[in-house]
C-alpha cells in the first residue's frame, strides 16, 4: 500500500480541496444581488414626528393638486399615441376620404403644442372598412331614423372588435373614432337627454357617429371628402382628449353636478394659461407620486424575495430616479413647475423601467429540503473515506507518538 | 465471532442504516407538507333563483377592463382534453366581449396538425363534434415551447425583454379584473409545463404579490382543473384573489368522456360543467355563487373549493361578467351639432355610468339567499417549514450526524482489526517465519 508520508499526502490535499472548494461553490451558486441604495426612499416613508421629513414639498404639492382620479382620466405616461380613425360600415354605400394632415393641423396640432410639456404626442390616422355593431339599431317611424338609447351603448358597439390595435407601439394608445353607419341604418341617433352622437370610454378614447349628409352621396364608387363635415367632430375629439387627460377647469373640478356640464360646445377649444398650469402640476404630482411609490415597492420586494437577481443596472436606474425627485424637489422650492415636472418624467421612466428590468426573475421556490437532497448523495460518499482516512492518520500519529 | 460472520454483519447493518436513513428523511418531508389541514366542506347544489333584474347592471365592480390569461400546460397527444379545456374557455370569454388584445393564450397547439388526429385542422371538446374549436379565429400568444414557466412568470410580473411583442404582454392597471385558468397535470402544490418543469404555490404567490406592489390587478379570478389543483393556491397572501380549484389534496381530476373517433378524452369535468353552465344561462344575469355552486362532487367525482378569505365582496353579489365578459362604459359628451330633433327623456334609469352608486327609483330590489357559501379557511401556514431550524430538521441532521459517525467510525475499526493490511501481513508472516 502507500507509505505513510504519502498517505498523509493524500488526506491532506483532499483536506485542502475542501477548504478551497466550498467558498468557490458558495460563491457560484449565490444569487447576484448588487446593493442598491433605498435611503432616500425609506427616508420619505419615515413617520416621525421629530424631525422634519424628507422632500416636505411633496406633500404640499399633492395636496394642492388633490385626489387624482382615474374614472375617466388615462394613467400619466411620458408619451402617447393618440390614434384618429375614420371607420365606415359598409364600402359599398360610400367611400369615405378625408384630409387628415389638414385636420389634425388646424385642429389637433396646436392644442398638443399648448401641452406638449407633459408627455410626447404622436398622432396616427387611418381609414377602416367594414365595422359593424353587435346588434341592429330600433328604428323609430315616427323620426324615420335609427337610434341606440344610451343606456344600452355597450350592448350595440364594442369597439374591440373592430381590431384597431396597433402592435407595433408600447406607449398608451388613445382611439379616436368617426364611424359612418350604413345607409339601411342611416340616419343614426344616440338618444338620450343630452342630445349628442358621441361619447367617450373611459381611459380608451371617444367615438362619434357621423351621418353623412345626403346631399353628398352620389352614385358612383369615388371617395367623397368628409374634410368639412368632420371639422365640428375634431372640436369633439378635442373636448374627449382634454377629458381623457384630465385637463378640467378650475371651476368644473370642484363641481361634480353633471348637469351643469355644457350641452353644446363652443366653436372651438383653446386651453387657457391656468388649465394649463393646472395640467402641469397634475402631471408633476402624479409622477413623482408614482415614482415614488415604484421605487418603494421596489425595495420591499428586493427585500421579500432573497432569491430574486438584482444586477447593477438596477442599481444605477434607481440612483438616477432618486437624483432626479431631488432634483424635482428643488424646483419645487423655487415654484417653478415645469422644470419638477421634466425631473418627475425622467424619475418615472427610470424608477418604471428599474421595476419591470427583464433580468429581476427571482428563482422559483427551492426550499432547503431540496437543497439538502441534492447535495446529500454527491458530498457524503465522498466525504466517507476522506473522514475515515483522516481518523486513521490521526490514530497512526497518536501511536507514533506513543511508541515514542 | 470469526472475521467472516463480522463482516457480513457489519454489511447488513450498512444496508438496514441505508434504508433507515432514507425512511427517516422520507417520513419527515411527508410530515412537513401535510401540516396544514383541509377543513371537510361541503358542496351542495343550492337553487339559483331566477332573479328579475339584470345582475350585471346593478353588481358591477369597479373594473374598467377584463383580461384572461388561459394557459394549457400540457403537450402531446394524449393530453388532448388540456387543449380542448382551454380553448373552450377561450370561446366562452370571447363571446362575452373580450378581445383578442386583451387575451394572452398560451397552448402547446400541437392538437389540430397532429398526425394522429383523424379531423385535422379541428379540435373538438364534445363527441358530438358540433363545435370546432380550433376555428379561423383564436389567436395564440404563445405556442409550442413558448409556454413554460419563466414566460408564465414574465407575462405576470411583466418583466419582459424589451422586443417582446406587445400582444404577448399583460398591459393591466389596478383598475383590470383578470381571470387566470390553468390546466393541465398537477400535484400537491405544483404544476407541471410541458413534462419538462414545474411551478409551484409559492412561485405563483410571489408573482402575485409582485403584481399587487405594482397595482397590476383589481381583482383576480383564479381557476384550475388538474389533479389535486386546491393545493395550487394555498399560498396565496396577497388581496383581491379569488381562487377555485377542481380537486383537493390527494384527489384526482377526471375527464368527463372519450371520443371514440378520435381515441383520447376530449375534455374535463370541471371545464365541462362550467361551459355547460355559460351554455344554459343568461351569462349577463348570473352570480360566480350560482357557478361555483353548480359544481357537486357526484357531478365531479372530486371536491371543488374556493377560498374567499382574499376577497372582500360577497359571492352573490359579484356577476360573472366581471371575469369572463368585457362591458364597456360610455359616457356621453356634448356635441358641436346642435339637433333640430325633440328632445325625447329616457323612461327608467338615466345614464349608467354610476348606476353601482344609485339605485334606480322605479324597481325594488328582493333577493332571498337561500344557503351561504361554502368556502374553507385557509389557515396561515405554520412558517416553522421554510424556518431552517425546525424541529424535523434538527431531528434529521442529530441522527444523520450519529449514524454517520457510527459508519466512519466502524469503518475505520474494520480497517484497523479486520481487513489486514499488506505491512502487518507482511509482519506477521516475518514473526512467524522467525518463530
Amino acid at each position: 500500500m502507500f507509505t505513510k508520508s504519502k498517505r498523509v499526502n493524500i488526506v491532506i490535499t483532499f483536506v485542502l480541496l475542501f477548504i478551497a472548494g466550498i467558498p468557490v461553490w458558495w460563491n457560484t451558486t449565490t444569487t447576484y444581488r448588487s446593493n442598491v441604495d433605498f435611503t432616500e426612499i425609506s427616508e420619505y416613508y419615515l413617520k416621525d414626528n421629530m424631525t422634519q421629513t424628507k422632500w416636505p414639498l411633496f406633500k404640499q404639492l399633492f395636496d394642492q393638486v388633490g385626489p387624482i382620479q382615474h374614472d375617466i382620466e388615462v394613467k400619466t405616461a411620458t408619451e402617447y399615441s393618440l390614434s384618429f380613425t375614420l371607420l365606415n360600415s359598409d364600402p359599398s354605400d360610400i367611400v369615405p376620404k378625408w384630409d387628415f394632415p389638414y385636420l389634425s393641423n388646424k385642429y389637433i396640432q396646436p392644442f398638443i403644442d399648448q401641452i406638449s410639456d407633459i408627455a410626447n404626442f404622436t398622432v396616427q390616422s387611418k381609414i377602416s372598412h367594414y365595422a359593424s355593431l353587435l346588434k341592429s339599431p330600433l328604428y323609430d317611424s315616427k323620426e324615420k331614423s335609427y337610434y341606440i338609447p344610451s343606456s344600452f351603448l355597450s350592448e350595440y358597439i364594442n369597439p374591440n372588435e373592430w381590431q384597431l390595435d396597433t402592435p407595433s407601439t408600447n406607449q398608451p394608445t388613445l382611439n379616436f373614432i368617426i364611424y359612418i353607419p350604413k345607409t339601411t341604418q342611416s340616419p343614426l341617433y344616440i338618444r338620450s337627454n343630452q342630445n349628442s352622437n358621441s361619447f367617450l370610454i373611459p381611459q380608451w378614447g371617444g367615438i362619434i357617429i357621423h351621418n353623412v349628409n345626403n346631399n353628398k352621396k352620389n352614385n358612383n364608387n369615388d371617395p367623397i371628402d368628409l374634410t368639412d363635415e368632420l371639422e365640428d367632430q375634431m372640436i369633439s375629439f378635442k373636448y374627449q382628449l382634454k377629458e381623457l387627460l384630465g385637463i378640467n377647469n378650475e371651476n368644473n373640478k370642484n363641481n361634480n353636478n353633471k348637469e351643469k356640464r355644457e350641452k353644446y360646445l363652443e366653436k372651438d377649444i383653446v386651453l387657457g394659461n391656468d388649465e394649463i398650469n393646472s395640467i402641469i402640476k397634475r402631471y408633476a404630482a402624479e409622477n413623482i407620486n408614482v415614482s415614488i411609490s415604484t421605487l418603494y415597492s421596489l425595495s420591499s420586494l428586493i427585500e421579500s424575495l432573497p432569491n430574486m437577481l438584482v444586477l447593477d443596472n438596477i442599481r444605477d436606474q434607481v440612483k438616477v430616479a432618486t437624483e432626479s425627485l431631488g432634483r424635482a424637489h428643488q424646483c419645487l422650492e423655487q415654484s417653478d413647475y415645469n422644470c419638477a415636472l421634466q425631473a418627475s418624467k425622467q424619475s418615472l421612466a427610470s424608477s418604471e423601467s428599474a421595476f419591470f428590468d427583464k433580468n429581476m426573475l427571482s428563482q422559483l421556490y427551492f426550499p432547503d429540503e431540496h437543497k439538502y437532497a441534492v447535495y446529500t448523495p454527491l458530498f457524503v460518499p465522498v466525504c466517507f473515506p476522506i473522514i475515515a482516512g483522516i481518523f486513521q492518520e490521526f490514530k497512526h500519529y497518536k501511536n507514533k507518538k506513543l511508541n515514542k | 465471532m470469526n472475521k467472516i460472520t463480522f463482516r457480513f454483519y457489519l454489511v447488513f447493518l450498512y444496508a438496514i442504516l441505508v434504508l433507515y436513513i432514507g425512511g427517516i428523511e422520507d417520513a419527515i418531508s411527508h410530515g412537513g407538507a401535510m401540516g396544514y389541514e383541509q377543513p371537510k366542506t361541503n358542496f351542495y347544489n343550492g337553487g339559483n333563483g331566477k332573479a328579475d333584474y339584470n345582475v350585471e347592471h346593478f353588481f358591477r365592480g369597479e373594473h374598467t377592463n377584463n383580461w384572461a390569461l388561459l394557459v394549457c400546460t400540457s403537450r402531446f397527444w394524449f393530453n388532448y382534453r388540456h387543449i380542448a379545456n382551454v380553448l373552450g374557455f377561450y370561446r366562452t370569454v370571447k363571446k362575452l366581449g373580450i378581445p383578442d388584445s386583451q387575451i394572452i393564450l398560451m397552448l402547446a397547439d400541437d392538437m389540430a396538425c397532429n398526425p394522429r388526429n383523424s379531423y385535422a385542422g379541428s379540435i373538438f371538446n364534445n363527441e358530438n363534434h358540433k363545435l370546432n374549436l380550433y376555428g379561423d379565429n383564436i389567436e395564440v400568444d404563445y405556442r409550442g415551447y413558448e409556454v413554460n414557466v419563466e414566460n408564465f412568470i414574465r407575462v405576470l410580473t411583466g418583466r419582459h425583454e424589451p422586443e417582446v411583442a406587445r400582444s404577448k404582454r399583460l398591459l393591466t392597471d389596478d383598475k383590470s379584473n383578470i381571470l387566470i385558468f390553468l390546466t393541465g397535470h398537477g400535484g400537491d402544490e405544483f404544476l407541471k409545463f410541458q413534462d419538462n418543469e414545474e411551478i409551484s404555490s409559492h412561485d405563483l404567490a410571489d408573482a402575485f404579490k409582485q403584481m399587487w406592489e405594482k397595482k397590476r390587478y383589481h381583482e383576480i379570478l383564479f381557476m384550475v382543473d388538474t389533479c389535486q389543483a386546491n393545493t395550487l393556491y394555498t399560498r396565496f397572501n396577497s388581496p383581491n384573489i379569488l381562487a377555485i380549484g377542481s380537486s383537493k389534496f390527494g384527489e384526482n381530476s377526471y375527464s368527463h368522456h372519450s371520443d371514440p373517433e378520435l381515441g383520447v378524452a376530449v375534455i374535463d369535468r370541471f371545464t365541462y360543467y362550467t361551459l355547460e353552465f355559460f351554455e344554459s344561462v343568461d351569462p349577463h344575469n348570473v352570480t360566480l355563487y350560482q357557478l361555483f355552486n353548480t359544481y357537486s362532487p357526484q357531478k365531479l367525482q372530486s371536491h371543488s373549493e374556493y377560498r374567499t378569505d382574499l376577497f372582500n365582496r360577497p359571492l352573490d353579489q359579484v356577476p360573472v361578467t366581471d371575469f369572463f365578459g368585457s362591458v364597456m362604459r360610455a359616457d356621453l359628451t356634448p356635441s358641436t351639432i346642435i339637433n333640430e330633433k325633440v328632445e325625447k327623456e329616457e323612461p327608467t334609469v338615466n345614464n349608467n355610468d354610476h348606476v353601482k352608486k344609485q339605485s334606480p327609483k322605479t324597481k325594488q330590489i328582493s333577493y332571498k339567499i337561500t344557503e351561504k357559501p361554502t368556502s374553507i379557511q385557509v389557515k396561515n401556514n405554520k412558517n416553522n417549514e421554510s424556518n431552517l431550524f425546525n424541529s424535523n430538521f434538527v431531528a434529521s441532521s442529530f441522527i444523520f450526524l450519529v449514524v454517520f459517525g457510527l459508519l466512519a467510525w466502524s469503518s475505520d475499526f474494520v480497517k484497523s482489526n479486520l481487513i489486514l493490511n499488506t505491512d502487518d501481513l507482511k509482519d506477521a508472516k516475518s514473526k512467524l517465519k522467525q518463530h
